[in-house]
């Protein structure tokens, strides 16, 4: 499944690359049931604002249950839905592996506020472990 | 550009210049405001219990959760109320296993290969049992006694070649694990009642997931 996983991306990443109009890194910070987790993503963005990329979220402290304590990696997939003036909104879904042999997929709704030209700030509301998680974004063009 | 550049531009026109610096400053300043509405929120995202249902004539409790399973230990705390004693009168019914939570392991169905707690009113106690399927044979058994009205500790703990089935302090008990994958998707089982009678009347029972 790994590996079928790891051929997807690449083809995805390749597809998305090479209409890519810039990158996106964003540092995370997401407060989820588990705790909170920190870390960071590089989104492929192209004309049309579709995003696609890789994430990394870890918590510091192990939760009683663990369950946060694993880092949480994999593919980022961001589809516009509505843009407003500086205000964009996008359906946002992650799909990874937790602790190495967990895969998890996290659907969510983001909200994008531009700030400048190249920095603009993120508020995701997505499910993780099936509970509403809230996640902080800075994007920052490169 | 100086910050006497800016208090010159607030002076003269009373407002900062429209400016990227500025911009960004006010971006930092959202930023810093929610990083401490996240970070310094003291209320709990969300109660972690649930009340699951099974109601008189059914199998499958409410509300149907859909939750994979994020590491290679499942713990809870479960609490069984009166409604967990219940006649069957036949005792090959009695001592069918009601499943109370666990997990599909990695690409399994159910029934190839899974790991679970189950449960039966039996010789008039509730008495929890591991129950799981290994490469699609069951494998039963018997973990310990709880009592009703409180809530007890059960983990599993999926470990290379075994389930650990723990019930509070009590003499862990160990299941071979199947042949199976290790990465993939395990998904959570949730409340079952049955075997293969349903549930006599509505069964009520407190699951608080430890995350």
């Amino acid at each position: 499944m790994k590996k079928f996983l790891h051929l997807l991306f690449t083809l995805s990443m390749m597809a998305v690359a090479a209409k890519a109009q810039h990158v996106l890194a964003s540092p995370i910070i997401e407060k989820t049931i588990a705790g909170n987790q920190y870390g960071g993503q590089l989104l492929l963005e192209t004309k049309s604002q579709w995003g696609f990329g890789v994430f990394y979220l870890k918590s510091l402290q192990r939760s009683e249950g663990g369950q946060s304590y694993y880092p949480f990696y994999g593919a980022s997939l961001n589809a516009p839905l509505i843009k407003s003036g500086k205000i964009h909104f996008f359906l946002n879904v992650r799909a990874g592996f937790v602790n190495t042999n967990f895969f998890v997929i996290a659907p969510g709704f983001e909200t994008r506020l531009a700030v400048t030209k190249s920095v603009s700030l993120s508020l995701l509301s997505s499910i993780r472990m099936q509970s509403p998680s809230t996640a902080l974004r800075i994007n920052i063009k490169l | 550009m100086t910050l006497n550049y800016f208090k010159t531009v607030y002076r003269i026109e009373g407002r900062f210049p429209n400016h990227p610096i500025v911009k960004v400053v006010v971006a930092i300043y959202i930023a810093a405001i929610a990083i401490a509405f996240i970070l310094l929120g003291c209320e709990p995202a969300v109660d972690p219990t649930r009340q699951f249902l099974v109601r008189k004539g059914e199998h499958y409790a409410s509300p149907k959760v859909s939750e994979s399973l994020q590491s290679n230990t499942l713990a809870f705390d479960a609490r069984f109320n009166e409604s967990a004693i219940y006649n069957l009168g036949d005792n090959s019914l009695q001592s069918d296993k009601n499943k109370l939570m666990g997990f599909c392991d990695c690409n399994s169905m159910v029934h190839e290969n899974s790991a679970r707690f189950a449960w039966q009113w039996f010789n008039n106690q509730l008495e929890i049992y591991a129950y799981c399927y290994v490469n699609g044979t069951r494998m039963e058994q018997f973990v310990g006694v709880v009592q009703l009205n409180e809530y007890n500790h059960y983990q599993i703990e999926r470990n290379n070649d075994a389930y650990v089935f723990t019930l509070n302090n009590e003499p862990s008990v160990a299941i071979k694990r199947g042949g199976t994958c290790n990465a993939g998707l395990y998904y959570k089982l949730w409340p079952y009642f049955g075997g293969h009678i349903a549930a006599p009347h509505d069964v009520i029972i407190d699951i608080k997931t430890i995350y």
